[in-house]
């Protein structure tokens, strides 16, 4: 195939090589990070719940950070012992606040889990700031995979990523049913006919299979996962059948454009990619938050 | 009332992290409406948690199975052999209060009822049985002209028929009903009650309901179950349970006297 005229084939290299990757994986980690936003929301029945609130980001965070901390690279792993430490660390962490939760309280309530999971997110924060206190050379390495950022990622974690969440959304988007009633009382959906326990926790396996791996190759990125689910539901309804492909589609096409003002705002910045959608999200974290006070539920 | 048996419960106990309920007795026939009474803390709706399969209990819990297409239709079976979705047609609970953060229409919530008869999968939808379920189920309820409100829009009472009619559109053979007529308006109680009296009429199901105004209680029951401090203190005719003496001891004071001159206020 030949190029128009005026095409140098060092732009074709770097629309192939550098924006695409970016823009897919961009795409693919809003998805992702949106959709488990809303199955968290909608399974603790809580407008604040997300992979934050539950301790699952703050155990990528962990992981990531003792591999660049103590400069470990796995033999088998490679590039990949971020990436890796990262998901393996952050389903650790949603194991510890279940079982702790369950330890605690046997019915598995939801507010259990949720301040479960604060006080987990709090405990490994506390323990990230002492480990990176300790080692002043290798701070600016974590402080920056903490920011998140798609650049010069490559094609690689698009075509890991891309089957992961697919399958993962798909069997979320499964439960679609079992999601709607869920967002009524424990009581209510038992009733009704739903196995609480096991589908909630299947549930919230799957959300942090998908958030833990996108965090593991992009960094931490926040709000876009409390955020976008409240936008598509106030568009399209809190039925999941709507909800589950509607936060995929509408939370990548958000990440694609803060990724993109995140590169060209301040040229020629790149900006963490992070550090946009927490601007754009806090004041919608507050106004969730002062919205939910005035019409409790 | 026929002598079919609906639900039986021999020495059951449950609890949360002590037991609350010790080695209660309890009997649902066909065709009968069982009012549960006591006063506050007396496990009333622990025994209606344990009832509806919500709560685990130690002892026996027989359950007829009445659903058309079960294979063991007419079988005696232990509560907790039965599957969740097994379990919601023969049992259908009508909590005390009840709200959602999302807020999903009226008719989409009534639908959610039918989850007991509706096939899992990606593209499954409802049949035309599940909507006439809803549709009428709505119409008992008096909410048939506003299917596409959102459920964050309704008052306390409204809401309350909204739920009810997703436990009747989960066609049940039990309801099992948490003072459901706590929200409602004066109008509605009374019809609520007749609606009750209509959908036990049919002959194959049956009604427990936890009350708190024993006038409503004798209204709705044609049994009575007396408890205090977790156990039966009595069952039997209401007449006899309200003017038993039991029911002075347990309440700590004249009942039937109390309510009378409550009602010389008119």
């Amino acid at each position: 195939m030949r190029l128009p005229d005026g095409v140098s084939p060092s732009e074709t290299g770097i629309i192939w090589s550098l924006r695409l990757p970016r823009v897919f994986l961009a795409f693919l980690a809003g998805a992702s990070l949106s959709v488990s936003g809303a199955v968290m929301q909608s399974v603790l029945k809580n407008p604040l719940a997300s992979s934050f609130t539950l301790g699952v980001s703050s155990g990528a965070s962990l992981g990531a950070g003792l591999v660049i901390l103590c400069g470990l690279t796995l033999p088998f792993a490679g590039a990949f012992t971020i990436p890796l430490a990262g998901f393996i660390f952050s389903v650790l962490a949603i194991f510890a606040v279940m079982r702790f939760s369950r330890a605690i309280d046997p019915g598995l309530s939801n507010n259990t889990i949720i301040l479960a999971g604060m006080i987990l997110s709090l405990f490994i924060n506390a323990i990230l700031t002492l480990l990176s206190a300790l080692s002043k050379e290798e701070i600016n390495r974590l402080i920056f995979w903490q920011m998140g950022s798609f650049a010069l990622k490559g094609w690689t974690p698009v075509l890991i990523l891309a089957p992961i969440l697919t399958i993962g959304i798909a069997a979320i988007y499964f439960f679609s049913r079992e999601l709607d009633i869920m967002t009524f009382s424990d009581d209510e959906a038992a009733a009704i006919g739903v196995n609480v326990k096991r589908t909630r926790r299947t549930l919230v396996l799957l959300s942090s299979l998908i958030t833990g791996c996108t965090i593991a190759f992009t960094g931490v990125i926040g709000f876009i996962d409390l955020a976008v689910p409240h936008i598509v539901r106030r568009i399209f309804g809190p039925a999941h059948r709507t909800l589950i492909p509607f936060s995929a589609l509408t939370g990548g096409i958000f990440m694609v454009i803060a990724d993109l003002l995140a590169r060209t705002i301040i040229p020629p910045l790149d900006l963490p990619v992070g550090a946009i959608t927490a601007a754009l999200g806090t004041p919608f974290f507050a106004w969730v938050y002062v919205s939910s006070r005035r019409n409790p539920a | 009332m026929n002598d079919s048996i609906l639900i039986q419960g021999k020495n059951l106990s449950a609890g949360y992290s002590a037991d609350i309920l010790h080695d209660v007795a309890i009997a649902l026939h066909a065709g009968e409406r069982l009012a549960i009474i006591g006063p506050n803390g007396c496990g009333k709706t622990t025994l209606l948690r344990v009832l509806s399969g919500i709560l685990p209990y130690k002892g026996s819990l027989l359950q007829t199975i009445q659903d058309k297409d079960s294979t063991r239709r007419g079988k005696a079976v232990e509560r907790t052999s039965l599957s969740g979705r097994e379990a919601s047609r023969e049992t259908g609970f009508l909590a005390q209060l009840s709200s959602s953060w999302f807020s999903f229409r009226v008719y989409d919530t009534v639908m959610l009822g039918r989850y007991n008869r509706q096939k899992p999968g990606f593209f499954s939808s409802p049949s035309r049985t599940d909507r006439e379920a809803v549709e009428s189920a709505l119409k008992s309820c008096g909410i048939e002209n506003i299917p596409d409100e959102s459920l964050s829009r309704l008052s306390g009472g409204q809401l309350q028929r909204v739920f009810l009619a997703r436990t009747l559109a989960q066609d049940p053979a039990v309801l099992l009903l948490d003072e459901p007529t706590n929200h409602l308006d004066l109008h509605f109680q009374f019809e609520f009650l007749d609606l009750i009296d209509r959908w036990v009429s049919s002959g194959t199901r049956g009604a427990v309901g936890v009350f708190h105004d024993l006038s409503l209680a004798l209204r709705f029951a044609d049994t009575m179950l007396l408890m205090d401090e977790g156990r039966v203190i009595s069952c039997g005719s209401p007449k006899d349970i309200v003017h038993g003496k039991e029911i002075n001891k347990v309440y700590k004071m004249d009942v039937s006297l109390s309510v009378h001159s409550l009602l010389q206020n008119w």
